[in-house]
């Protein structure tokens, strides 16, 4: 769980309060301090899938998880004052052609206490909330509300407050105008990951106050869209490439009268584990700052994702020879994408900008990539690529991917080199810990505790 | 008489609910002893059971300098949570044993540099604090706890135009609760209490554990405390305490506010848990049962602080403001200066300064005392002690009238500032009335 | 490599000054339980708990304190401490101060002579930082089960390890079980005291819980569940309770009537049943709430009903001249009630708690119930029309405690997402109920019929007036246990 993703590794990796009200013998009013890093989960994205919908294949999932490691039976909500996008690059310059945003906002009275338990009454966190969404498309200038007053699928906190939570699932999938789907509220989290893997990948990387392997829940901001809706000139055949990012943005506040009050973004995550495994700790918070298309020239991305220090780390770890760098391959699969047309080693045609007919230049950008025109698999890999399904990770990522252990294997040089295919048995236990569903948004209803 | 026989068995039912609601209704006293079943096992954000696991780890893999980091800042929390300064000693060792291990890129694990600088704030080495943020500032421009860590510093060293830079630089990368919290205590010490108070509701709305809750509830009682509402702080403290029943400091809020509201059976009750949990509020205590007359019960809290301080200092920790505030208020004044005066040789905010201010009063200084008064003055924070030392010192430098103005706004501020405190201003103002 | 890690280092307290540690030892014999209770104050503590007059005194006063918030159970019955010994002493500490050390020794009978379940908390001064430990061994018995170990890290809080990769311990409360012998398997004795009926009854519990919970839920299975809860009510209704005789001696001063009969049964039957299942939704959708807890005040609460009625029945019998009524009735329900009001809480609370493996606690409730229930079978009266909402009054008050094996019947049900069957099952258990009820008072007419009741005829100018008395006193009774079962 862990692995959750990049920006997940900012708030939670320091992970804890780094100090609280100080209560240093005898001293009660002398000294005040707060927190230094929080639990910033409201605003923390945790995971990205982008997949062609296997029972609509005209049309593409995608689905951004946020605030992780969601007790079971507790109620979670989204910031009211954030902003949660999901940005669609067709072009490969990493500037988005289209742009999914939702803001939140609360409705009505929490839920009577008579029907909550007694540790469920803390925070406003915790208190369960009806909230509502706006649903904005954000294209060529111009921004179309898509959903005004969405409902959000609450927590399922038990029989009397969520009466026949299947039903509420559904009143939670909406139609959108165009052909499209959306869905938005508490799922079972449908991350998974090998403890072998995730030991070896997260060696060095900071501690998760969470236990793993745990079924939690999460919120889930969930799409299907036509694919002609996000290719490039809505030509789905011609252009079928599409890369996928997901920012989360807070407003801030300004201090003593003066400073900015504006949207600050908090959160990026395109591929999975990009910004724990590839981006040094110490740049991390920054990661999370940046837009894809300032990858290029940022100076901070490229030269990273070139040369990982985590590479050795793990390497070492696993006792095997990391390959050298510069990491031509790496930056093939997160930066360009698979092609056979730039000078990447993995000779290959399969999810880079650079297929799409009508895109001749592209930059170095971090987005999850997804080749729109791949076939579905009839039988799914969890190691995606490495198996060779050309459906799975990294041309853009299913469910079921087994994306810590593809991740892992990719850092220690698959595919371009023979890397260490073995280092994760293939038939390790790892599994999803509640099964996805056939149909949108194939989320498994919420883990209960009951 | 086919009614009467109906109607008993309505009335059994009518009862039976009756019973049922009044046995269930929310607060009532019943709890099941046995948690809820189910796989989650224990809540995914349980302190101990992380530093159990992060042990656990280390055990197999002793030489991952994040793990140490992360052990240490669990240590960290754990102390501040149960006030137990045997955890900074933990916390302490996991850092630099964080420090010593390699990693990628061959310089410190910069979280366990940051660890360091909050584990010197917890132990009140500010100038400490800001030589670890800032080598952390050096390496890793963009880690924003770091500036955390330095705006506390700076705040606490009196160096309030670094603490905003430091600040805003934390707001703009990252607005969180750690940004708000900190912008709402600048506010607060410049006498904006408008906008602290957005800012703490703001951060109460985006706490992610409990904990957090507690602290910025506990802020939200603190200012409404420090502009007088005591009904305010009381409900602001309650609601820290249900959201994380060992906090301290919001119970020790809670009895102070009690006894402001003349609650004062349960301001001892909480006053006596909270002084078996930590002792931080013994003098607070002591004041008030001083002030209630139970002189013996109060000198054996100035007793208990007294030892603490023995044993504090015993270890090398003198806390030079809080000896020399109690020594002003309850011992020997020439030995306040000389506390407070060390104290303002390391770091010169408005809270040594008032505190200072008054020990020169005590020990009969009073012009030098009313420089010091003035400095604490300095932000233009509206607080009800300063004022009030203030209006003592001016007093005693025969400027009646400006002694009345500073005594007068002390209990425009808050009436209830201290238990003999407030008294006293009162009945100056009534003698000079 | 980790035995360097967690290389021990030695410190004086691990929670700093301010901590006050425990330690309880508890050694368990054949005939005896001994607890071994050490607090070992740090230099603060000490100082704020000043010891006034002589330190045996101080010693021996503390140690009572500690007894009376040691909380020890033996298969759910208090263990009765006894201080022993006693000693407090001040050992230098830091800075010039002392810290302290209080040594309690503490006993409890017990007898060993079959496999038995005990629980112990340490609540004395629970709410101060530090290190809490427990340790358990037998000595002539056998440990077969233990939550904490045999031996102390601390060395009795004398040596408390330090090192970054421990934390402090804190354990607060343990659960062992233990049988007889050394070492090798305990023998298992039969109990004497836990009647044939309580025993078989738990079994049949056992096996509807088993069933209700079973994987596959098929017809034949659902329909022998059903059967076994009928059976499972009207076995209960049958078990001896104080509560019946209320009802006997009550409907013995009236009429007979079978329709008071059906009345009563079908009143018992649905205040059971929707008590039930009240608690039972209530339970599953809060999660704070005790059942047990529950159960005592509903048990205060019918307890309260049946002393109403007693009184106003007392009243009326001042005024009007009271039908026939037998004695037999009278001295019967007097020396059953009371008998029973004692066993109770062991025989039944054993019996069903210990079945389900649920809430021991329930024990103290729930014979409510069932003993209302039976004793209206003895319902002969055709009593006046005013007095038959004094009857209905009765059966709610008997059917007013939920059973505890309904209940947990229930919630199994609902646990596996078998709702709608767990009220199926608890209909039929009141339904059982109802049977025995009305078998006992059809039996009991016809009896009435027969010569005993005439050969009674001479009391019956004062059975009215005792019947009252009975009644008052039985509520009372009942009302006082489950008050000091609340508490």
């Amino acid at each position: 769980m862990w692995a959750a993703a990049g920006a997940a590794a900012v708030t939670m990796l320091t992970t804890t309060v780094l100090l609280g009200p100080t209560m240093r013998p005898g001293t009660a009013t002398s000294h005040w301090d707060a927190p230094a890093t929080t639990r910033d989960k409201q605003v923390d994205a945790t995971d990205l899938y982008a997949f062609t919908s296997p029972e609509r294949q005209d049309t593409v999932t995608i689905v951004a998880n946020y605030i992780p490691f969601q007790a079971p039976n507790k109620p979670y909500q989204f910031d009211t004052k954030a902003r949660y996008e999901v940005h669609i690059d067709n072009t490969g310059t990493g500037r988005a052609a289209v742009t999914y945003r939702w803001t939140f906002a609360n409705k009505g009275l929490p839920v009577p206490s008579l029907v909550r338990a007694r540790e469920h009454q803390a925070g406003p966190l915790d208190s369960l909330v009806e909230q509502s969404y706006t649903l904005t498309r954000l294209r060529g200038g111009t921004s179309e509300t898509l959903v005004r007053d969405g409902y959000v699928a609450p927590a399922d906190m038990g029989s009397l407050a969520t009466p026949d939570y299947p039903a509420l699932r559904r009143k939670a999938v909406r139609d959108l105008p165009g052909g499209g789907r959306v869905f938005t509220g508490t799922a079972a989290d449908p991350f998974y990951s090998d403890n072998h893997a995730v030991s070896l990948l997260r060696f060095g990387l900071p501690f998760f106050p969470v236990k793993s392997g745990v079924p939690l829940n999460v919120s889930s901001l969930a799409l299907q869209i036509p694919k002609s809706e996000l290719a490039l000139g809505g030509d789905r055949r011609a252009n079928p490439v599409i890369g996928v990012w997901t920012t989360a943005s807070r407003k801030s506040s300004g201090v003593l009268g003066s400073g900015s009050a504006d949207f600050r973004q908090v959160s990026r995550l395109g591929n999975p584990n990009f910004n724990e495994v590839i981006i040094p700790l110490k740049e991390r918070d920054r990661f999370n700052t940046l837009r894809p298309d300032g990858d290029e020239s940022g100076g901070l991305v490229v030269p990273s994702t070139l040369d990982p220090d985590q590479a050795k780390v793990v390497a070492k770890q696993a006792k095997v020879a990391a390959p050298t760098a510069p990491r031509k391959d790496l930056e093939e699969i997160y930066l360009t994408g698979l092609t056979t047309r730039g000078d990447g080693p993995i000779n290959r045609d399969l999810n880079s900008h650079l297929l799409n007919r009508d895109v001749s230049r592209i930059a170095r950008t971090e987005e999850l990539r997804l080749n729109m025109s791949t076939p579905v698999a009839a039988e799914p890999d969890k190691y995606g690529l490495l198996n060779g399904d050309l459906q799975g990770y990294p041309n853009g990522r299913r469910l079921i991917d087994d994306v810590v252990t593809v991740n892992l294997r990719m850092l220690l040089g698959e595919p371009a080199g023979p890397g260490a295919p073995g280092i994760v048995a293939e038939d390790n236990p790892a599994f999803l810990l509640k099964p996805i569903t056939g149909s949108f948004p194939y989320l498994a209803l919420p883990v209960t505790a009951g | 008489m086919s009614r009467t026989r109906r109607l008993p068995p309505l009335l059994g039912c009518v009862l039976l609910g009756g019973v049922l609601l009044a046995l269930y209704a929310p607060g009532g006293v019943l709890r099941r002893d046995e948690p809820p079943p189910g796989p989650a096992g224990r809540s995914p954000y349980d302190l101990s059971g992380s530093i159990e696991d992060a042990q656990d780890r280390l055990r197999h893999r002793p030489d991952d300098a994040a793990i140490w980091a992360s052990l240490g800042l669990l240590y960290l929390e754990q102390g501040r949570r149960t006030a137990d300064g045997a955890y900074y000693g933990k916390a302490q060792g996991a850092f630099e044993r964080s420090l010593r291990l390699p990693t990628g890129d061959g310089e410190p694990y910069i979280d366990a540099v940051i660890g360091m600088g909050a584990l010197a704030n917890a132990r009140h080495d500010f100038a400490g604090a800001v030589r670890w943020a800032e080598r952390a500032r050096e390496a890793a421009p963009y880690r924003w706890p770091l500036y955390g860590v330095l705006t506390d510093a700076y705040l606490e060293l009196g160096q309030y135009e670094r603490a905003e830079r430091a600040l805003r630089r934390m707001l703009d990368g990252r607005p969180d609760l750690a940004s708000f919290t900190r912008a709402a205590r600048l506010e607060q010490l410049h006498g904006r209490t408008g906008p602290a108070r957005r800012l703490l509701l703001r951060a109460c709305e985006i706490a992610g554990a409990p904990a957090e809750y507690a602290f910025c509830q506990w802020q939200l009682g603190e200012l409404s405390w420090n502009g007088g509402d005591a009904r305010g702080a009381l409900a602001a403290y309650t609601r820290a305490l249900a959201a994380d029943p060992g906090h301290v400091p919001s119970r020790a809020g809670k009895a102070r506010a009690e006894a402001a509201l003349g609650h004062l059976d349960q301001a001892r009750h909480d006053y006596a848990t909270v002084v078996t949990r930590s002792p931080s509020s013994v003098v607070e205590y002591g004041e008030l049962l001083e002030h209630l007359g139970d002189r013996a019960a109060a000198r054996r809290q100035y007793a208990v602080f007294t030892a603490q301080h023995k044993l504090l200092a015993a270890g090398g920790n003198a806390d030079d403001l809080a000896m020399g505030t109690y020594e002003a208020n309850h011992g020997d004044p020439e030995a306040a200066v000389r506390h407070l005066r060390a104290e303002w040789r390391r770091r010169r905010s408005v809270v040594v300064a008032d505190a200072l201010g008054w020990a020169l009063h005590k020990a009969g200084r009073h012009a030098e005392a009313a420089e010091y008064a003035a400095r604490a003055a300095r932000l233009g924070g509206h607080d009800a002690l300063f004022a009030y030392h203030r209006g003592e010192i001016e007093r005693a430098l025969g400027h009646t009238e400006s002694a009345r103005a500073h005594l007068t706004r002390a209990l425009s501020i808050n009436p209830h500032f201290s238990p003999a405190g407030a008294a006293r201003a009162r009945a100056l103002l009534a003698a000079t009335a | 490599m980790i035995a360097a890690l967690v290389a021990t280092v030695l410190a004086a307290h691990p929670l700093g000054n301010f901590s006050v540690n425990h330690y309880d030892g508890l050694t368990v014999h054949r005939d005896r339980i001994e607890h071994v209770a050490i607090v070992d104050s740090a230099e603060i503590p000490t100082l704020q708990q000043p010891v006034s007059g002589p330190a045996d005194a101080h010693a021996r006063r503390s140690c009572a304190r500690l007894r009376d918030a040691v909380r020890g159970q033996a298969e759910g019955r208090p263990l009765a401490w006894r201080v022993t010994e006693t000693s407090f002493a001040y050992h230098p500490g830091a800075a010039g101060l002392r810290t302290s050390r209080l040594t309690c020794h503490l006993t409890a009978p017990l007898r060993v002579d079959r496999p038995l379940t005990l629980t112990f908390a340490n609540a004395y001064r629970g709410d101060t930082v530090g290190w809490r430990e427990i340790t358990a061994r037998g000595e002539g018995v056998r440990l077969s089960a233990s939550s904490v170990p045999a031996r102390s890290v601390s060395g009795m809080l004398r040596d408390y390890p330090a090192d970054l990769l421990s934390s402090p311990l804190d354990v607060r409360d343990a659960r062992i079980t233990v049988e007889p012998g050394d070492g090798d398997a305990g023998t298992s004795v039969a109990v004497p005291g836990v009647d044939a009926v309580t025993r078989y009854t738990g079994l049949l519990s056992d096996r509807l819980n088993a069933l209700v919970g079973a994987d596959r839920l098929t017809v034949p299975l659902g329909l022998l569940a059903l059967l076994l809860s009928l059976l499972l009510g009207a076995v209960h209704a049958a078990m001896p309770g104080h509560g019946k005789t209320v009802m006997a001696a009550y409907l013995a001063g009236r009429d007979r009537r079978l329709r008071d009969a059906v009345a009563v049964a079908a009143t018992v039957t649905a205040t059971h049943t929707a008590g039930v299942l009240i608690l039972g939704v209530l339970i599953t959708v809060a999660a704070s709430l005790a059942g047990e807890a529950v159960l005592g005040w509903l048990g205060v609460t019918s307890g309260l009903i049946i002393t109403l009625i007693g009184v106003s029945l007392l009243r009326s019998a001042r005024h009007h001249q009271p039908v026939h009524a037998p004695a037999h009735g009278h001295g019967h329900g007097h020396t059953h009630g009371h008998g029973h009001g004692h066993t109770h809480g062991h025989g039944h609370g054993h019996g069903h708690g210990h079945g389900h493996g649920h809430g021991h606690g329930h024990g103290h409730g729930h014979g409510h119930g069932h003993g209302h229930g039976h004793g209206h079978g003895h319902g002969h009266g055709h009593g006046h029309g005013r007095w038959s909402g004094g009857v209905v009054a009765l059966a709610v008050a008997g059917g007013l405690v939920p059973s505890p094996s309904a209940l947990v019947v229930l919630l199994g049900a609902m646990a596996l997402g078998r709702t709608v069957f767990g009220v199926m099952t608890v209909v039929c258990y009141g339904a059982g109920m109802a049977f025995t009820l009305l078998a006992a008072a059809l039996a009991l007419r016809r009896l009435g019929d027969l010569a005993l009741v005439g050969r009674l005829q001479r009391l019956r100018p004062y059975s009215a007036t005792m019947t009252a008395t009975l009644v008052l006193l039985v509520g009372t009774g009942v009302t006082l246990r489950a008050v000091s079962a609340l508490a």
